[in-house]
């Protein structure tokens, strides 16, 4: 294995003690005989492992358990009021959008259907009226030729001549 | 960080404050350290502890105890914290990130000639800021919270050797920053 293999190794496994025991073995071997390796473990160490070791900790602030405290309390909150809403629209029957579209166009449907036979029956009963009017009329034509017919040989009072 | 009883995770489930608290007792350090590691600052790390506690309060009831708790808490605390610190760099000012780097350079070159505690507090952040989110976040599992290659993965989503590849270009980076200032030193 090169020296660049080996220090690719160095820089994690090694350095982490991730290596199996083969493999650690014969990295210490190559250490032993390569001193520009043993040099790259030693400046590998304190650029990257060194550092991070006396890293400080920080103790989080008590308000962030504090805020969370509160969110949680929103959220209960806004959830029981969701569950009491839900039960309330158990009550009352309000309708979602679809159903709403539905229900208007089930409406429409039946105000054209209703509108339709509404329509058929007047016309049915205007024609019917027509009809009675034309017998009518028809009547009354027949009543006056039959008068007229008739007033032919109708011989006048003389009253009726003085008016006439 | 204390082991939670899966009894004590099953009350918290079910909404029981007490039980919740002890599971953010227990966690909250973690939570809370790895965020601002990676979101650098405190308040950034406030918000995102937060952020996961709700989340963990929200979907608790959903924990079927695939994995541990402890490894769930892991990858919500990374996924939270990387996105939040996406989030941050993309309305970062490109000046300020310049400025940044040329004061990142001026404090490694004084934590050389000085050790004491408040130089490698800023050493290590300002080593931290140096590297990409992903890589960050493996650095800061690994080297600052100790968890082991397998429990980054996991905690991740990774494959293992996913892990190990941003490790060693995390790494490389932050060896080729500091390599000539450890020369000299030696």
């Amino acid at each position: 294995m090169k020296c660049s293999e080996w220090q690719e190794i160095i820089l994690t496994d090694y350095l982490d003690d991730q290596m199996g025991k083969e493999q650690a073995v014969q990295l210490e071997e190559h250490l032993l005989a390569c001193h520009e390796c043993l040099e790259f473990v030693s400046i590998a160490r304190k650029a990257v492992i060194e550092p991070f070791e006396h890293a400080q900790k920080a103790e989080p602030s008590e308000r962030i358990w504090h805020n969370i405290k509160k969110a949680i309390g929103e959220e209960q909150e806004s959830e029981d009021f969701a569950s009491w809403w839900d039960r309330i629209k158990g009550f009352i029957f309000i309708p979602k959008p679809a159903m709403a579209f539905a229900t208007v166009v089930v409406v429409l449907l039946a105000a054209t259907f209703t509108f339709e036979r509404y329509n058929q029956q007047f016309q049915i009963s205007k024609r019917a009226v027509i009809q009675s009017q034309i017998e009518d009329i028809t009547y009354v034509v027949e009543e006056l030729a039959s008068f007229s017919e008739e007033n032919n040989s109708y011989v006048l009072t003389g009253m009726e001549e003085y008016f006439l | 960080m204390e082991n939670i009883s899966d009894e004590m995770i099953a009350r918290a489930a079910q909404g029981d404050q007490a039980a919740f608290e002890a599971v953010y007792r227990s966690f909250s350090k973690f939570v809370y350290n790895v965020a601002w590691r990676i979101v650098h600052a405190h308040e950034d790390a406030e918000e995102v502890t937060q952020e996961v506690f709700l989340t963990i309060y929200r979907k608790l009831s959903s924990f079927k105890f695939q994995s541990t708790l402890k490894t769930w808490i892991y990858r919500v605390t990374i996924n939270a914290a990387l996105n939040y610190s996406k989030k941050l760099s993309k309305t970062k000012n490109k000046t300020t990130e310049y400025n940044e780097q040329i004061h990142c350079a001026g404090i490694l070159g004084e934590a050389q000639v000085r050790a004491d505690k408040e130089h490698n507090k800023k050493l290590v952040e300002e080593l931290l800021k140096t590297l990409t989110p992903d890589q960050r976040a493996c650095i800061v599992l690994r080297n600052i919270e100790g968890l082991s290659y397998q429990e980054i993965a996991e905690a991740l989503g990774l494959n293992i050797n996913t892990v190990r590849s941003r490790l060693s270009r995390g790494r490389e980076a932050l060896l080729q920053l500091r390599k000539e200032v450890i020369k000299n030193e030696v």
